[in-house]
């Protein structure tokens, strides 16, 4: 029992730590400059694909796996990555060394997408950005089910575990790696939002021909955000692959990774971060409970996943209806601590008396 | 300091600017007024840069500013205002003063990081919106967001913002629309203040001659897109065309 | 050309151009991007399937069940969802919000209704396929002869309605000023109600079709969503009968496309079809965000010329 519960607690935690990282990239693209990125996917697939693609290459070569299985890395995926396991576990700095190499190259990918969409994006409003956001994420997703030498096609890629040598306490360190990084993202938005550029982001969304008319370069900004949020999303996708050693086109889909961050994001409260994370935990949470109860809910006559989308779902649209900024409110966030504005503005009223 | 030459700006059948040529003097204080549909506005969005004008061309500081973007003409020197107000409704007072502020080093994602960068700068320019705000009598709403502000409080918030932005010339579509008479004149009064002590550039549009009229230096008046006068404040009212087009005869 | 190409051609082109038609309606009615109409195209498959389950005969007969069934579940969207929305003036990405999550949540109903059918009376309610209840009319499938019927009179429908009931004129004056149109005495929730109603039902209709063509399935409109949105985009959101010319468009395009290139590249392209929807709607956006009807062709036909 007690196990169940650790597993259950550490599979949550994971989770709710790659998920807050997705959805602090969506609130800032959406919640900060109102670029409504529909297209999330795009950047998750491009990370989660980096990590299917590039450790199990670069640990081969390193420890030179017998080369006439490297010929063909799809049909003797399994071995391959066993034997890299095998090496892995006895070879902690290799080990920590291809997880940071590859969650770099994962943001630099998903920076590299973010330019794509960025196109779309200096020229189009709303409901049509979004839309070619959609489009922009199908494509990847198209190819990426369809062309084998990329991911392994519909059947998918294992993807060596760069933390093998943590043994049997792997499970238990992980997600707290996780939540580590998970805080380090955090830290780098809210000292963002502590800065000018946080002002200059919300004009952009607020009205932009008024930014534009105060010196903003809309372009340029739309461009900042797209980038760093993808870089976060890719982020978010490698770290799912890693997690989950494995990755397959069917994991990365568009209701997992648009939708779902759009609600959490949406209901949390747009445009601040503690929304953000009071959106993600409420959804994680209640997903895995309903994940765990499984067995209670047996006498249901359907899975019991669908009825966590339709309560979801549902508490969704009551949100939108009747409090469509989210369950906390975005607030004013100054350059300056607020006591010393206040200090100031006491003085200005003193001067008028 | 600013002129235009011959801007035209069509809009399908419709001559919303037709060869207007107009001069603002520095440290001056130049009036545009003309009926509704003359074609103010659109003057104005030319040389800010919103439109791109069909033939014509915009010189500041004798240089050729014609058709560039909106935020390359803030960098010249030149800030506007809008008519109907353009504010940042998800911002408060404070903040959407502050926006307006030159060249402020945090803008920038990898300098906003560093704090040290950047934080003298917003120090003073705080101080310098509180100024402005008391100014204008918005002092008290410094924290208030701009949703919840009163209709004519939001015309001193764009104001504000103008006032802020450090600019060489500042632009005023329609500044007392909506506000107060006594609220009017003051701000007529704190614009004439700035051309003195600052020796800025105003530029400004507005229909209510009773008040802006006695601040003016120069006037021009649009009727149809065409200037069909220019002149001194007095001159304008005693004269026939102006008579007829402003006041029917 | 191979009759088989080109029957599947247009079976296609005016299942999709049926499909996001009712997209493209409330679009220009309401200015709403309605997500749930996935949902709705796959509520009409179903309710094919079961009924053709339960009580037999010919899928076609219960084609109005599912279009009147789809029609009232957008009018009850319409008022419980979109009228409140509309009201508090909420903005275009609240409202695709607001669509999105109701899609879900048809979509987990229709998943909880797929497995209990399957569990409680085994039917193949997660994935089934109709095409044998077809019926062969010289030598080409029914679903081929109905879909091209019904897209022909869905457009001489479309036209009666718009240009000869006072409910199309009213549906006219509010799509042109949505402004003026209650001003001048248009009872404008009552005409939204009405084109919600027309866009659910013939979701509803394309839906009981599809299942004669290709598998049925909970995911089966949320799949085609994409290519929705490309036919509504392509043909030109500002103009009715603009789907239709999407439809056809992009049908024809892709069918023919990727046939093209299966002969060149072998058939390892197939699996790609989906992208051409996606790329002529990426493309589009960027280049004709009006669609075709949007294009001024008195401008791009002098540039095509020059050669």
């Amino acid at each position: 029992m007690e196990e169940l519960i650790l597993t259950f607690l550490t599979d949550l935690i994971s989770l709710l730590a790659i998920y807050f990282i997705l959805n602090l990239s969506l609130n800032l693209e959406l919640g900060y400059v109102g670029i409504p990125n529909f297209g999330l996917v795009l950047a998750v697939t491009g990370g989660a694909y980096v990590v299917g693609w590039l450790p199990i290459r670069l640990l081969m070569h390193i420890y030179a796996i017998d080369s006439s299985l490297s010929s063909d890395i799809l049909k003797n995926n399994v071995i391959i990555v066993t034997q890299i396991n095998h090496y892995l576990q006895r070879d902690p700095l290799i080990g920590i060394l291809t997880f940071i190499l590859t969650l770099l190259v994962a943001m630099c990918m998903g920076g590299a997408l973010g330019i794509l969409a960025a196109y779309p994006a200096i020229r189009l409003r709303s409901d049509y950005l979004a839309i070619t956001l959609l489009a922009l994420g199908e494509i990847l997703s198209i190819i990426g089910r369809n062309y084998e030498p990329l991911v392994g096609g519909v059947i998918g890629i294992m993807v060596p575990d760069p933390w093998s040598w943590l043994g049997s306490i792997r499970f238990l360190l992980l997600p707290i790696i996780l939540l580590g990084i998970a805080a380090l993202t955090a830290l780098f938005l809210e000292i963002l939002s502590r800065s000018p550029v946080y002002r200059t982001f919300k004009a952009v969304r607020d009205n932009e021909i008024a930014a534009a008319s105060l010196g903003k370069d809309i372009v340029k900004v739309r461009i900042s955000a797209l980038v760093l949020g993808s870089m976060m999303s890719g982020l978010a996708g490698a770290l799912y692959a890693f997690y989950s050693c494995y990755v397959g086109p069917g994991v990365y889909g568009r209701m997992e990774w648009t939708f779902l961050p759009w609600l959490m994001v949406v209901f949390g409260g747009l445009g601040n971060n503690k929304g953000v994370l009071l959106g993600t935990s409420v959804f994680i949470a209640f997903r895995k409970l309903i994940i765990f109860y499984k067995e209670a809910f047996a006498f249901l006559p359907f899975d019991v996943v669908w009825m966590e989308y339709l309560l979801l779902s549902l508490l969704l649209l009551i949100i939108v209806i009747l409090r469509p900024q989210g369950l906390i409110k975005e607030k004013p966030r100054y350059t300056l601590p607020r006591d010393k504005l206040v200090r100031i503005s006491q003085k200005f009223h003193r001067k008028r008396d | 300091m600013l002129s235009t030459e011959n801007l035209r700006k069509f809009f399908g059948g419709i001559r919303a600017v037709d060869g207007v040529s107009i001069n603002c003097e520095q440290g001056k204080i130049t009036l545009i007024i003309g009926p509704n549909g003359s074609g103010k506005t659109t003057l104005i969005n030319l040389i800010a840069g919103y439109y791109k004008p069909d033939s014509g061309k915009v010189y500041f500081e004798k240089e050729d500013i014609t058709g560039l973007p909106m935020n390359k003409i803030y960098e010249k020197g030149i800030v506007r205002s809008f008519q109907i107000p353009s504010l940042f409704w998800g911002l408060t007072v404070l903040e959407n003063i502050l926006v307006a502020a030159r060249g402020n080093p945090g803008e920038s994602v990898m300098k906003g990081l560093i704090r040290s960068k950047w934080i003298n700068y917003e120090r003073d320019i705080v101080e310098k919106a509180f100024g402005i705000m008391k100014d204008l009598g918005l002092a008290e709403f410094w924290n208030s967001s701009i949703e919840k502000l009163p209709a004519g409080h939001l015309k001193l918030v764009e104001i504000g913002r103008a006032l802020m932005a450090e600019a060489k010339m500042v632009i005023l579509d329609e500044p007392i629309s909506g506000v107060s008479p006594k609220l009017a004149h003051e701000i007529f009064l704190y614009i004439k203040n700035l051309r003195d002590s600052k020796d800025l550039t105003f530029l400004v549009i507005e229909h209510r001659l009773d008040i802006a009229l006695p601040f003016a230096d120069h006037v021009y008046v649009m009727h149809e897109g065409r200037i069909i006068f220019e002149g001194a404040p007095s001159e304008v009212v005693r004269n026939s065309k102006v008579r007829e087009v402003y006041l029917g005869g | 050309m191979s009759w088989t190409l080109l029957i599947d051609a247009v079976t296609y082109s005016c299942l999709i151009s049926l499909m996001g038609f009712g997209l493209g309606f409330v679009r220009i009615t309401t200015g709403v991007w309605n997500i749930a109409h996935a949902s709705l195209v796959t509520i009409g498959a179903y309710i094919v399937f079961i009924s053709v389950a339960l009580m037999g005969g010919s899928p076609y007969i219960y084609l109005p069940l599912a279009f009147i069934t789809c029609g009232f579940v957008a009018f009850l969207e319409y008022i419980t969802i979109i009228e409140p929305l509309r009201k508090r003036k909420a903005s275009t990405i609240m409202m695709l919000v607001a669509t999105l999550s109701l899609d879900l949540f048809l979509f987990s109903l229709l998943n909880i209704g797929a497995d209990y059918l399957q569990l409680r009376l085994g039917l193949p309610s997660k994935n089934f396929l109709l095409r044998s209840l077809d019926f062969n009319f010289l030598e080409f499938p029914g679903i081929f002869w109905s879909s091209l019927l019904l897209l022909i009179f869905s457009l001489g429908f479309l036209h009666y309605l718009l240009k000869h009931t006072t409910i199309g004129a009213s549906l006219r004056a509010s799509i042109s000023n949505p402004l003026l149109a209650p001003l001048i005495g248009i009872n404008v929730t009552r005409v939204n109600l009405f084109s919600w109603f027309i866009a659910g039902g013939f979701a509803g209709l394309s839906g009981g079709l599809l299942p004669l063509w290709m598998q049925g399935k909970p995911v089966l409109g949320d799949s085609l969503l994409p290519v929705m949105f490309c036919v509504v985009i392509v043909g030109g959101v500002e103009e009715v009968f603009g789907t239709f010319i999407g439809g056809i468009l992009v049908g024809f395009v892709q069918i023919l496309l990727t046939s093209a290139l299966a002969l060149v590249f072998g058939t390892a392209v197939i699996p790609y079809k989906t992208l051409i929807p996606m790329a002529i709607l990426v493309v589009t956006l960027l280049f004709a965000p009006r669609g075709i009807i949007g294009i001024e062709w008195k401008k791009v036909l002098p540039l095509l010329r020059v050669r």
